[in-house]
């Protein structure tokens, strides 16, 4: 069991319920303004204090692949992918296989698919 | 008639034996106990083994009656989805009530190939040739076609043909899927 500290953080309460596109320039509540304004201070916390991010995914009306792309594979590319991999995990009971979307678009954010959808 | 196959049983079993027991053939007038234990055994044997296998198979099509009912339940959860997308697609911006309509049947069809994938895992056929591949890598490209940027604010002119494309192969994979399953 997985004793570290654990920095909760639930996108709908604390960035939207509604979730937009990949970039600002293409519209509000984008994964650029989420991983610019949220993501990375909250991950940057948890790295700080060896523990772990605990993202909740439920709540929202929804997610694009384009927004968790951005987001998660967007933060493995500024972090890297053991780092991203070591002090993240995630919850969704609401859709429990987006859990293992999100995982591979950050294995696969260096190479594969988020370099397809770019 | 409930008994009557047993009856018929009985009675082709006395018009063989008073066949066979015609000169030269002689019938030995005493009882040959080794031989009625064999045939008892024997008997108790071929009904315990035939049980089992009646149970088992019953098991199976149980089972593959669950699987092909989940399958056609994904099929036809990608099939509301590929009218809901028909109806929104030219939304220039995409409604509110659009864009959760379309989250709301991508869960809909995630939830179902999800469910497909955990029974498949639990039950007790040949999971080996069951390949759930393609309709896994088929949700999630889905799932892309359907909400790569630009949605949620639009479409692209080319998304209808791409998710069209991507339907049908949607359709391909779960029928070869019941196919697949009928086969077991």
């Amino acid at each position: 069991m997985d004793t570290r500290q654990r920095f909760p953080l639930s996108i709908a309460a604390e960035f939207s319920r509604t979730p937009g596109p990949r970039t600002r320039a293409e519209g509000e509540h984008s994964a650029e303004e989420f991983l610019e304004t949220v993501l990375l201070r909250r991950f940057n916390e948890a790295v700080a204090s060896q523990g772990v991010l605990f993202v909740d995914l439920d709540g929202g009306y929804g997610y694009g692949t384009s927004f968790l792309e951005e987001a998660f594979g967007g933060l493995a590319r500024r972090k890297g992918v053991q780092l991203v991999l070591d002090h993240v995990t995630f919850k969704s009971e609401e859709e429990p296989y987006l859990v293992d979307d999100v995982l591979s678009y950050i294995r696969e954010a260096l190479t594969g698919s988020a370099k397809r959808q770019r | 008639m409930k008994h009557l196959q047993w009856v018929t049983a009985l009675v082709l079993g006395i018009a063989v034996g008073a066949l066979v027991a015609q000169p030269p053939v002689s019938v030995q007038r005493t009882i040959d106990l080794d031989g009625v234990a064999s045939l008892i055994v024997g008997l108790a044997l071929f009904l315990g083994l035939n049980l089992l296998y009646q149970q088992r198979s019953a098991v199976a099509s149980g089972e593959k009656a669950i699987l092909i009912k989940l399958a056609n339940d994904a099929l036809d959860a990608s099939q509301g989805l590929d009218t809901t997308f028909g109806r929104v697609h030219k939304e220039n911006p995409i409604s509110q009530g659009s864009q959760e309509d379309i989250y709301s049947g991508l869960q809909r069809y995630n939830n179902a190939v999800h469910t497909l994938e955990r029974s498949v895992e639990r039950c007790k056929l040949a999971k080996s040739k069951l390949d759930l591949a393609a309709i896994l890598r088929n949700r999630e490209e889905y799932r892309a076609v359907l909400t790569e940027t630009p949605f949620p604010i639009k479409y692209d002119p080319e998304s209808y043909r791409r998710q069209q494309g991507h339907q049908l192969a949607v359709s391909e994979a779960f029928v070869d899927f019941i196919l697949a399953l009928n086969r077991l």
